[in-house]
């Protein structure tokens, strides 16, 4: 059977892409492959994480020229036939800016930059990044953005409403987020996730939390799933 | 495998629900100057605007209302045909250049 591997997308400007390969593979998971922005080969990948960061400087908007990216063409072809894509910060915004999640990402309503831990109201666990979550239970995760600010219009909040697609809620709103969103869930198999506080920061009690461990340990376990049905299929 | 960032951009515009409307227009040696005006919804919180409407009451204009900050992006396009470089223009912030979800944009062309 073949390690599970995750891809690591690297922008200019990307700063948690380490940290989040780091996550991976100190969890003891599997193997990871740093994607390059110009990268368009996919092959032995099994998810996507699309990190956090300053890609290419936050220019225009943050995420929008990243969006833009040859390696973004990729992903979406690979969420859109299911595979695992998640979006973190940074990379959030670039999902929403390529159209992969609805909605957008703004300057925080205070204007200041917030870097500090959150509790997140967990409102699903109906996702390959969620299943270790408790519906209705908190975690702590840290936030680290200037533009964070979750915005879509009426019809698309109802739609997320709707379609139980809101992963994480903040407890105390920390930015002016519509609805206090700080994550939702998109693709063909709710398979992509985006949201802006950082599981790869907590993943051990030495780092402040460990509210992250259960979005890897969840990945691991879609992963693993999904290559037992190749291997039996 | 091997895409242009241009074939590449055009897929992902049905994403976004936009739809390309031409090719670029023939070159006839002029240039003209194009000025695209960006700002955030009206229906949106404008962060900025708001920050800067605080200041400017603070040192002293008590009336002042209504503040919002964006953007100005200034660009030159070959052509002379000015519906055709709106249309251009318009395309250019449809995909890239403004976000649909949380900004307007207003183009004036310059010959």
């Amino acid at each position: 059977m073949s390690t599970p591997t995750i891809g690591v997308v690297v922008f200019p400007g990307s700063n948690c892409d380490r940290d989040a390969a780091a996550a991976w593979t100190e969890l003891g998971f599997g193997n990871v492959k740093m994607l390059w922005h110009q990268d368009t080969d996919l092959t032995g990948i099994d998810a996507i994480i699309v990190p956090g960061g300053f890609s290419y400087g936050d220019a225009l908007r943050a995420g929008a020229v990243a969006a833009m990216s040859p390696v973004m063409d990729a992903v979406a072809d690979f969420a859109a036939e299911g595979g695992p894509v998640a979006g973190i910060c940074n990379g959030f915004q670039i999902l929403c800016e390529a159209g992969l999640l609805p909605g957008a990402l703004t300057r925080n309503a205070g204007l200041t930059f917030l870097c500090k831990p959150t509790v997140l109201k967990v409102c699903t666990d109906d996702s390959p990044f969620l299943f270790e979550y408790e519906v209705g239970g908190s975690v702590i995760i840290p936030i680290a953005h200037g533009e964070g600010r979750y915005v879509c219009s009426p019809e698309t909040l109802a739609e997320l409403e709707e379609n139980d697609l809101i992963a994480f809620r903040y407890a105390e709103n920390p930015n002016g987020s519509l609805g206090d969103i700080a994550g939702i869930i998109g693709g063909p198999d709710r398979n992509v996730l985006g949201m802006m506080p950082h599981p790869e920061r907590a993943v051990s009690e030495a780092l402040g939390s460990t509210g992250g461990i259960p979005f890897f340990v969840s990945l691991a376990g879609a992963i693993q799933q999904s290559l037992n049905e190749v291997t039996v299929g | 495998m091997g895409k242009t960032q241009g074939e590449f951009s055009k897929e992902r515009c049905s994403l976004r629900g936009i739809h390309l409307l031409r090719e670029p227009e023939k070159v006839d040696g002029f240039l003209a100057k194009v000025t695209i005006t960006i700002t955030m919804k009206p229906t949106l919180l404008d962060a900025q605007g708001r920050t800067v409407e605080g200041a400017l009451k603070a040192i002293g204009y008590d009336g002042v209302a209504g503040v919002r900050v964006g953007k100005v992006i200034e660009l030159e396009l070959p052509g002379s045909d000015v519906a055709a470089i709106e249309a251009t223009a318009a395309e250019m912030c449809d995909r890239l250049l403004a976000n649909p979800v949380l900004e307007d944009y207003r183009i004036s062309v310059a010959l």
